[in-house]
């Protein structure tokens, strides 16, 4: 078809390649480093906590930590996939406290479990699509919107609480939230959490969509002219969002056997720190579930290892605040780390 | 056509047109882009579409790559009328676009912007992925048998020089045009080399029988590849005239005054 032509498009000669070239094991290695820089941090961490507690490191441990993050990491999967696509949803633990009250209003009332459990996931998803459709079709700036439903569905959550606490159900609930698979040592929370991180990987690296929810964060405009929909796609990740928030709300309530209407309070950072110190880009179009997971668990061995060694409970508060500061600036390192090796060439 | 005479204000009697836009219009506000453009191409043709700055040059190609909707007038591919409401209906008419800012997704490899949105899929209905192996394979062979070098299609062509990502952009064009490709500046900001390389593209594209649009500042571009020529000015197509014949100083007062000497 074009035999009778010889272009040959490389750069502007011989010395650009050089840049790409050279050592390319050094640099995927930095790449790396850069990239999961907070794998290498979890591990650091975990050292620390080891040496410092002689409880730290026993099964009964472990497994409490994965138990308490099991929650905020099944919600962090759809809000990394929601960042990477350039939007935030900041309501999760509101949403999730929805849910709760409501599931423990049912249940109180007698309602058939899987009924109620149906019910509340469901309603999660609805809180979620309803802020997806503000952000995404109706262009509403996401964070605002999102910081709204944080307030308001939290608002909402207490005045259907009128300020007592649903509990004491029938006891039959209690076993998903607190009951080993048979004959491993693997409570059910955590490995519902680890099916939804399967099921967000194969999504983000096998198909499309999660290709082109890279696509939409690092270059909308690019997207939109290769034919992909602006908002289809994060107006389900809004809808996951919030059905893993109704999810994550069966799961808490189940554990805790009752329905505060606090429930899930302060979850929202949780999240959104445990993703950006994955290293999700703040702006989208940057990230990888894996580095999602380490976050996920940096925080929950951080919590747990500050209460091993005496800590009042509430400085887990302020390290939260403080991991998300952490998060900024390893994000703010690894751009400046970015724009100095690229300046090079 | 011994001596060129331009058609002032009508548009070229064209047979048999891959592609004709008759009367379009659009206004952005109280701006008139463009003020009712007629023009026509055939396939195995490449058109310059050349004016100043603000002549509605590249508000005519994004009406025409479904990104903005004229506001009146109508499009006909090979003689029939459709309506492109979005990048994705021109794509489906075979039209393919290279925009002036490239339009790449920086951080996905060479195959993956080559194949984006159009991504081979493996495995069984309604559970199908991604093919990357196929899709690394398969940008390989599209861009060796462009003569386009570039080092890994597994890259993210962020990595890429500005000639390589041009070369990306361009190639995915050339690679899925069907019928018509449209190219705004492809050749900007391009060395003198690799500018003569995308002008050698697009004469692969015209020898495979596609319809060209090329926008260019670049004169003398215009007159190496191009066989005719639409002057678009304030909005209104002023000229379109066979090139054989004509001169760069010709088309430089065509676009500046409106009229040629």
């Amino acid at each position: 078809m074009s035999e009778n032509l010889t272009p040959s498009i490389s750069g502007p000669g011989p010395a650009s390649t050089v840049g790409i070239d050279s050592g390319p094991r050094v640099d995927r290695a930095r790449a790396w480093s850069l990239r999961n820089g907070i794998v290498i941090a979890l591990l650091v961490e975990v050292l620390f906590f080891w040496s410092q507690s002689d409880k730290f490191m026993t099964v009964d441990n472990i497994r409490l930590v994965f138990l308490q993050v099991a929650v905020v990491g099944i919600m962090a999967v759809p809000s990394a996939l929601l960042l990477m696509s350039g939007y935030i949803d900041f309501a999760v633990g509101s949403t999730l406290g929805l849910a709760a009250m409501v599931l423990g209003r049912m249940l109180e009332a007698e309602t058939p479990t899987l009924l109620a459990v149906a019910i509340a996931i469901a309603l999660g998803g609805a809180t979620g699509a309803a802020q997806g459709v503000l952000a995404t079709r109706l262009r509403f700036a996401p964070i605002v919107v999102s910081l709204g439903f944080f307030t308001a569905v939290r608002g909402f959550t207490l005045v259907i609480s009128d300020g007592d606490v649903p509990s004491g159900w029938d006891r039959s609930f209690r076993a998903l939230g607190r009951n080993l698979l048979p004959g491993t040592p693997i409570p059910y929370p955590v490995l519902i959490a680890a099916a939804v991180f399967v099921l967000g990987a194969v999504f983000h690296t096998r198909t499309t969509w999660g290709r082109h929810v890279m696509a939409l964060g690092v270059n909308p405009e690019a997207a939109r002219r290769a034919g992909i929909d602006l908002y289809r796609l994060p107006l389900m990740l809004y809808a996951a969002s919030g059905l893993a928030a109704g999810l994550g709300a069966v799961i808490a309530v189940s554990r805790l056997n009752a329905a505060p209407p606090t429930l899930g309070d302060g979850d929202e950072i949780a999240v959104l720190s445990a993703v950006l110190l994955g290293g999700v880009a703040f702006g989208g179009g940057k990230g990888n579930l894996l580095g999602v997971v380490a976050g996920v668990l940096f925080i929950g061995v951080l919590n747990d290892g500050l209460l091993l060694l005496g800590a009042k409970p509430f400085w887990v508060r302020v390290s939260a605040g403080l991991a998300l500061v952490a998060a900024a600036a390893l994000d703010a390192l690894s751009k400046y780390v970015a724009r100095r090796s690229a300046g090079g060439t | 056509m011994t001596s060129p005479q331009p058609v002032l204000g009508e548009t070229m009697k064209v047979e048999n047109a891959a592609l004709e836009v008759r009367d379009i219009e659009k206004s952005f506000g109280a701006v008139k882009a463009l003020k009712g453009v007629r023009l026509a191409v055939r396939a195995g043709e490449v058109m310059g579409l050349i004016g100043d700055n603000g002549a509605g040059k590249s508000t005519l190609i994004n009406c025409l790559a479904g990104i903005i909707r004229p506001d009146a007038g109508r499009i006909l591919l090979d003689g029939e009328e459709v309506t492109i409401s979005s990048p994705h209906e021109a794509r489906q008419h075979g039209i393919e676009t290279v925009h002036q800012d490239l339009a790449l997704i920086d951080t996905l490899d060479v195959s993956g912007n080559l194949f984006l949105n159009r991504e081979i899929l493996s495995g069984p209905r309604g559970l199908r992925w991604m093919n990357k192996r196929r899709m690394h394979r398969e940008a390989k062979e599209i861009l060796e048998g462009l003569r386009i070098n570039i080092p890994s299609v597994r890259n993210a062509v962020e990595k890429l020089s500005g000639g390589q990502r041009q070369a990306v952009a361009v190639g995915r064009s050339v690679a899925w045009g069907r019928r018509i490709v449209l190219m705004d500046e492809p050749a900007a900001a391009l060395g003198v080399e690799q500018a003569r390389l995308v002008l050698e593209l697009i004469t692969t594209l015209r020898d495979r029988g596609l319809a060209v649009v090329l926008i260019s500042h670049n004169i003398q571009a215009v007159l190496d590849v191009c066989s005719r020529a639409v002057v678009l000015r304030h909005g209104e197509a002023i000229a379109d005239l066979e090139l054989e014949g004509v001169t760069g100083r010709d088309l430089v007062q065509l676009i500046t005054t409106g009229e040629m000497g």
